[in-house]
């Protein structure tokens, strides 16, 4: 313990030669910082008679006080020393203007992103088709019911603004010889109304593969790949059956609630669920129409709302608020 | 659709399953739930008993007093409605105020019926719970392939195949009279009517429905009218077949007709609208007119009311498309044609009569037999399919025993003699959408469960080659606007024909022919039309400084496609560049735009000898603050100050730069390949030249003359940079001075002062031919 009567002066000698910040804080970390000693008195302490103990115990606490106080003075007495800048920091930084990504777009270039480490290639398509490629290809007839669900702009009879972005099956399909693996972003047009989830125009991207041999069990592992890297490893995906004329067996994919876990609330509509995107097998028939023999090749196809998908991710409320573009809500969709 | 757990137990009566659980299994099914409903939300005040007294009948309609702990309340009820006096009818109270069932609250209402208790009660007493049970009511999204599901017994079927559980068909019995109908039935449009049968009802009895009926119904969402209407809705509900009842006395010439409209024929339906019909709809008719849309709706004239006696009870099989067509021309999808453009079960159409005939008892008399035109279509539908290939196409394994388990199970039936490598099945006749080996497939990895399907990467080999030149290019573009504080933004591409008008014809451009409104009729043939509500949004909120982005097709009309589509890049800037006020000098300006446009063409890979800006006017710029961008001599875009007459038309605050690049040309254009610079050490010589000039003179102009010599002369140079730019104080009247540097430097050798300096000689020489030029002889060396 004599040496606490020693570690006290030695302080007190080297706080007088301490002149700048940089001696202080070096003092700092020497004395009540890691590197001090009182760990050392206290341990020692254990060893002592229980009288001895309690006024050592009480010492070395008053000694360590004193020097955080002691400390603290020199430090305010060096801040009012210090020479007097050439510069005011305060002042704001040239900060250039913040650039960002428009968060649909954001969205969409992560979800190819993931795609692409998947192997997949990036295709792109018209956004006006003909009723062929859009619907006849697709195994949706005139007159089919499918076709209410995408009521549709045109421009001229048989010429249409993409609906979906189903019509580059056909064209890749058309392109490209198997077996592939291809995605396909795109704007799409609805006849819809704006509302808080409605918007006429929004993203879709279309994923499409084909091979000799694809099963549901080949679409089932990408799409719950893909869910758990987008969306985190403790979300769940559910595949479900659904229908698309163009794909058969059909499935809807829905991926566990991020708010509450699965257990529903009100985002999931007590449901748990959300439902994110639309897949199944490519039908035969729209082998046959794009010149492929369904009893040679299979494949699978998926389509995905890239705004719905946005929504979800950033908790966003209304899909309008993608085109009215408040530089506001903008600039908070910085490089991820 | 909605179906309720106790309308399904009659079809399922072993079903034993909580309504959450039960939901599970069809959304995972392929039903999917969207909503459970407690009967409590349906009905959302407590039901109690109330005393009828004191009815007097009128000629309108009847008046009497509700009395409820002693508390009484005068009501007008329709006169056929109005239950004896004394009868315990059924209120929901909420909080104090009296609503009386089924419908109507308002005093002044005259209230259709009021519904008595089914069971021996007490006036105060609450039998919410003894009058709803405890069933649960489910809303189900029913895919359109799956007509059969929009009823009960669908649902049930489905239930019944999961479970392993039998479902069954309510037994239906009705006694018929001696007579037949004096009705005759003529069908002149069998293509769109396969099937049509007809039942004569008399001595009907028009009342309101039991309260289980009334109960049954507000569950489904359908509004409960009188007997006869709410036994055709609820079989329609239970079994999916659509049902009409006429009153047979306003049927001209006692005769039913189905044929096509006459064009131009009118029809006022059951809402009370006035149709328009034409001769691509199938009506039912009486010798002279309409009393029906076919599959839709029925007339007004026809309806069924409380003076009903007699009713021609219809039950058929309409076209699909038909059915489909005409509920679209006319803007009225009812449950019926609902049903019927997705396919109704040709097996079940009698029987949804028969139940009708069994609910009403004896409320009605049938005649005797039936008045029939056609027959159900007997599509067979048989299939052929490997085990092996639908394991493959599930990618999970099933036996052959459970896919035949699954298939009978759905009421698929099983060919006995299949043996071996293939299993052929008969699809039922309520499943017209099963004819490919993939939709047994579907059906049988449906109730096997999508859950057991094994996840796997798909196993083969490709390569996805390198990243499509014009998607890379794109990427690489908008990145660097990114990093160069640039907003990423998205406008709307459909615009207003005033907007396009601006741009140019109507002739050039694409109109929707269905657009949803004006506003949005025109696809936009130049970005900055789509663009100016966005820019505008921020204007008005306030948002001074910005640069915004986008990258967005533009649409015209075209010579070989008729319509054409082009990529464009447009950039908006506004404001200050760097956001500290405090700071000067840091805005926008049309140099800042240039230089954006000049970083974009070096990233898209131009050699600056093929870019070239020449002053020029443009769409929506100011024509004396504007460039075109050519590279090598082809327009890639145009940029400026935006002309003044939008600032003013839109209320722009303050100038905003805009330019637009054709990013089709940009990725088609051939691009110079790669060489390799040597990197030079040697030190450098720098010369500045100061030169008054004539004001109207470009700085172009003097930096092509400098340049000239030098390529001329062989000179070592490295760059021809201007400093400095400036007219008045003691530069006279009329005149300019430029002030530029020239680098000199040799990948070979250090250069010497006396070589530069005659190399500055034969420069400064050049410049003085031309005319007005004249040298500012203070020359710094460094
Ligand atoms: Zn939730």
């Amino acid at each position: 313990m004599r040496e606490l009567e020693e570690y006290w002066e030695s302080f007190q000698e080297e706080l007088r030669e301490v002149n700048t910040l940089s001696d202080w804080n070096y003092l700092k970390g020497k004395y009540v910082g890691k590197k001090s000693r009182w760990g050392e008195f206290l341990s020692e302490l254990k060893e002592l008679p229980a009288e001895e103990k309690r006024v050592w115990g009480r010492k070395i606490n008053q000694l360590k006080r004193e020097m955080e106080e002691l400390l603290e003075k020199k430090y305010q007495e060096l801040l009012s020393t210090e020479e007097k800048s050439e510069i005011d920091i305060t002042l704001p930084g040239k900060k250039g203007w913040s650039g960002s990504f428009h968060p649909v777009l954001l969205t969409r270039d992560w979800i190819l992103a993931i795609f692409e480490s998947l192997g997949f290639r990036i295709e792109e398509g018209p956004e006006i088709e003909t009723e062929f490629y859009n619907f006849e290809a697709l195994n949706i007839p005139p007159d089919h019911p499918a076709r209410d669900d995408q009521d549709s702009f045109y421009l001229a009879p048989g010429y249409l603004l993409r609906t979906h972005t189903s019509p580059a099956q056909i064209r890749v399909m058309e392109k490209m010889e198997p077996p592939f693996k291809v995605v396909v972003p795109g704007k799409c047009y609805r006849r819809d109304a704006f509302d808080a989830t409605h918007s006429p125009m929004f993203h879709q991207i279309e994923g499409l593969v084909v091979a000799e041999d694809i099963s549901m069990g080949d679409l089932k592992g990408t799409l719950e790949t893909f869910v758990r890297r987008f969306f985190g490893e403790e979300r769940k995906t559910r595949f479900r059956p659904g229908y698309f004329p163009f794909t058969e067996p059909s499935a809807e994919v829905d991926v566990s609630c991020g708010v509450c876990g699965g257990k529903g609330c009100r985002s999931c509509g007590y449901s748990g669920w959300l439902e994110i995107l639309g897949c199944g097998l490519v039908h035969p028939q729209v082998f046959v129409h794009a010149g492929y023999d369904p009893q040679k090749v299979r494949g699978f196809a998926f389509g995905m709302g890239v705004e719905r998908i946005t929504m979800l991710k950033f908790g966003i409320k209304d899909i309008r608020w993608f085109l009215e573009n408040d530089v506001q809500f903008l600039e908070q969709f910085k490089i991820f | 659709m909605r179906i309720s757990y106790g309308i399904l137990k009659r079809f399922l009566p072993d079903l034993d399953l909580p309504g959450e659980e039960l939901a599970t299994l069809l959304t995972e099914q392929g039903l999917m739930v969207e909503k459970i409903w407690k009967t409590e939300e349906i009905f959302p005040f407590p039901l109690v008993v109330a005393t009828l007294d004191n009815v007097k009948k009128g000629i309108l309609y009847s008046e009497g007093e509700v009395h409820f702990r002693g508390e009484v309340w005068n009501i007008k009820v329709d006169n056929w409605g109005m239950p004896e006096e004394k009868s315990k009818i059924i209120v929901g109270m909420e909080e104090g105020i009296p609503h009386f069932l089924p419908w109507g609250g308002g005093r002044e209402e005259i209230i259709d019926f009021l519904i008595t208790v089914p069971f021996p009660a007490e006036e105060g007493e609450e039998v919410t719970s003894l009058l709803l049970g405890d069933d649960v009511i489910l809303d189900i999204e029913v895919t359109a392939n799956r007509g059969d599901c929009l009823s009960s017994l669908g649902v049930a079927r489905e239930v019944g195949a999961k479970l392993d559980l039998k479902w069954q068909i309510p037994p239906v019995t009705y006694e018929e009279a001696d007579t037949p109908a004096d009705f005759s039935l003529e069908n002149q449009a069998p293509d769109l009517c396969p099937y049509y049968t007809g039942k004569h009802l008399r001595r009907l009895s028009v009342r309101p429905s039991p309260w289980w009926v009334v109960k049954e119904l507000s569950f489904l969402g359908l509004r409960p009218v009188n007997n006869v209407v709410d036994f055709t809705n609820l079989v329609m509900m239970e079994i999916g077949q659509p049902l009409h009842a006429f009153d047979a006395s306003v049927i001209k010439g006692r005769k039913v007709v189905v044929r096509r409209a006459q064009e131009g024929e009118k029809l006022i339906t059951l809402d009370g609208i006035e149709r328009e019909l034409s001769s691509e709809m199938l009506v039912i008719a009486d010798a002279e007119r309409p009393i029906g849309i076919a599959g839709v709706m029925g007339g007004k004239e026809s309806e069924i009311t409380p003076f009903t006696s007699e009713v021609f009870l219809e039950a058929a099989i309409f076209d699909r498309v038909a059915v489909r067509k005409t509920a679209k021309a006319l803007g009225m999808r009812t449950e019926a044609s609902a049903r019927f453009e997705r396919g109704v079960d040709p097996e079940k159409v009698t029987y949804a009569s028969r139940r009708v005939l069994h609910l009403l008892g004896k409320d009605g008399e049938p005649a005797s037999g039936w008045l029939i035109a056609g027959s159900p279509p007997e599509e067979e539908r048989r299939v052929s399919f490997s085990p092996q290939e639908v394991e493959k196409t599930l990618g999970c394994s099933v036996t052959r025993e459970e896919m035949i388990k699954i298939l009978t199970g759905l009421g698929f039936e099983i060919d006995s003699s299949s043996r071996g490598e293939t299993i052929q099945v008969k699809a039922p006749s309520w499943r017209s959408d099963v004819y490919l080996p993939v939709d047994i497939a579907e059906e049988i990895g449906r109730i096997h469960g999508y859950d057991k399907i094994i996840p796997r990467l798909p196993q083969f080999s490709f390569d996805p080659g390198n990243k499509d030149k014009g998607i890379l290019t794109e990427e690489k573009l908008r990145r660097h606007l990114v990093d160069r504080g640039l907003k990423e933004i998205v406008s709307f591409p459909l615009i207003s024909p005033r907007l396009a008008e601006l741009w140019g014809t109507k002739e050039e451009q694409i109109e929707i022919k269905n657009p949803l409104s004006q506003e949005q009729s025109y696809l936009r043939p130049h970005l900055l039309l789509s663009t100016l509500e966005v820019l505008k949004i921020n204007a008005t909120r306030g948002r001074n400084n910005w640069g915004l982005f986008e990258i967005g097709k533009v649409f015209r009309k075209g010579l070989n496609f008729p319509f054409q589509e082009e990529k464009r890049l447009f950039i908006a800037l506004t404001g200050y560049l760097l956001p500290p006020l405090w700071q000067k000098g840091g805005e926008v300006d049309i140099f800042l735009l240039k230089g954006l446009i000049e970083e974009l063409l070096d990233i898209a890979g131009f050699e600056q000898e093929e870019i070239c800006f020449r002053e020029d006017g443009g769409f929506g710029l100011e024509p004396s603050s504007s460039f075109r961008v050519e590279i090598s001599k082809q327009e890639a875009g145009r940029g400026g100050i935006l002309s003044s007459s939008f600032i003013r038309e839109w209320g722009f605050g303050a100038e905003i730069y805009v330019a637009e690049l054709n990013l089709d040309l940009l990725i088609t254009e051939e691009k110079k390949t790669f060489q390799l610079q040597e990197v030079v050490t040697f030190p450098s010589v720098v010369r500045d030249i100061s030169l008054l000039v004539d004001e109207a003179t470009r700085w172009g102009e003097i930096e092509e003359i400098v340049k000239s010599t030098i390529s001329r002369e062989r000179m070592e140079v490295e760059a021809v940079e201007i400093f400095d730019l400036f007219q008045g104080g003691n530069v006279p009247q009329g005149k300019k001075n430029f002030s530029f540097r020239v680098t000199f430097r040799s990948p070979e050798r250090t250069l010497n002062d006396e070589e530069v300096d005659k190399w500055v000689q034969k420069i400064k020489a050049d410049l003085k031919e031309k005319e007005g030029l004249l040298l500012r002889e203070e020359l710094v060396s460094f």
